[in-house]
């Protein structure tokens, strides 16, 4: 049976459908999850501001337009989210308090099997590598990192990543060039070595 | 030959190569042999990027957000509403219903009461009117008599020294 499309879900939900709204949740849970834990740079926070995006998300329904595709609206929503996720951290110092523990959960995160359907090799899956790719990533420009992770991550054409950013074709692909090119220079060891293989 | 390479690499994030992709890019890496390790770092980096583990979610997330957006209280998504959404939620409600129903029975109250007294007023008016109107028909008609009796005394003459006393005691008056 064809899956419903997200634009008819979202109309379902503006007609006050909660079966329809569980149905978008299920499907994009874990994509905003991973987008914001990944933005930010921690999941001890990540679900309760990904439910606030799922609560916005229902919130706005009524001014939903069918014409935007919903990814674009909900990513948009996702990263205004994380974006004043990291500027509120930024202004209350106090938070870096909580890094430390963050660091440990993340890192717990880390012994969860990846369910994704393209399967990385083996000698990638070692915590070591993970830790400098996930700390190459924190090191990112914000944006840069956002451009990446929605293109890599969550599959995102660049005409959507560049609506959700709210800059042009070309300024969206020169970004995620400079994360790649700056991921490569930081991993260097770890590419050159596994391609030496 | 950069051009297709990038192109190619492009590619690669997006979709499986095809054949034909894949052949240009053996013949590319045949004319140059640096573009293989290049292609590999992508290719590494993209595997690296694709490792990157699920965050755990909790298993009540939808029912967090849904207790959060209290659908199970009205089954509605918020809208932006008109007079009649306001009007139509308000019907629904018992304690508007009854404050409707004091709104009317105190306005159906007042309204009669208003009535009564406007009612009290025109016919206390019309009294006064009438009463004035027949005192000064009582008036008049002392003052004619009155003014009747004085002619009358004027065309008097006078006949004897006590009626001096007599008619000067009546003037005064």
């Amino acid at each position: 049976m064809q899956e419903e499309s997200d634009e008819n879900l979202m109309i379902r939900v503006k007609n006050g459908d909660a079966l329809a709204f569980s149905i978008l949740m299920d499907r994009y849970k874990q994509a905003v999850v991973n987008l914001v834990a990944y933005t930010v740079g921690d999941n001890i926070d990540s679900e309760d501001i990904a439910q606030h995006v799922f609560i916005r998300v229902y919130k706005s329904a009524a001014n939903y337009e069918v014409r935007s595709k919903f990814t674009t609206w909900l990513f948009t929503i996702t990263k205004n989210l994380a974006l004043n996720e990291i500027r509120r951290r930024k202004r209350h110092p106090t938070d870096s308090l909580d890094v430390v523990e963050q660091e440990e959960d993340y890192s717990k995160t880390k012994q969860y099997p990846d369910t994704k359907a393209v399967a990385p090799d083996d000698s990638l899956m070692n915590d070591e590598m993970r830790e400098c790719l996930t700390t190459a990533l924190e090191e990112l420009p914000e944006r840069q990192r956002l451009a990446l992770l929605m293109f890599q991550e969550q599959g995102l054409s660049y005409e959507e990543i560049s609506e959700i950013l709210e800059i042009s074709l070309s300024s969206t692909k020169s970004l995620i060039f400079r994360a790649r090119d700056t991921l490569k220079k930081t991993l260097k060891e770890y590419l050159s070595s596994e391609s030496a293989t | 030959m950069s051009g297709s390479f990038e192109q190619l690499i492009e590619k690669s994030r997006k979709k499986t190569l095809t054949p034909e992709d894949q052949r240009l890019l053996n013949e590319l890496f045949a004319k140059d042999p640096t573009l293989k390790s290049q292609w590999d770092q992508e290719r590494r980096l993209s595997q690296m990027l694709a490792s990157l583990p699920q965050v755990p979610l909790s298993k009540d997330f939808n029912q967090k957000v849904l207790q959060q957006t209290f659908w199970a209280k009205d089954h509605r998504p918020s809208r932006k509403r008109g007079f009649a959404g306001w009007m139509s939620t308000l019907i629904e409600k018992r304690w508007a219903q009854a404050a409707a129903a004091v709104c009317v029975i105190s306005f159906v109250t007042f309204g009669a009461y208003h009535q009564h007294s406007q009612t009290l007023k025109i016919r206390e008016t019309a009294d006064a009117l009438s009463t004035v109107a027949n005192t000064a028909v009582e008036v008049a008609t002392v003052q004619e008599s009155d003014l009747e009796a004085i002619q009358v005394l004027g065309e008097y003459e006078q006949t004897s020294p006590v009626d001096d006393d007599l008619w000067l005691a009546m003037v005064s008056y």
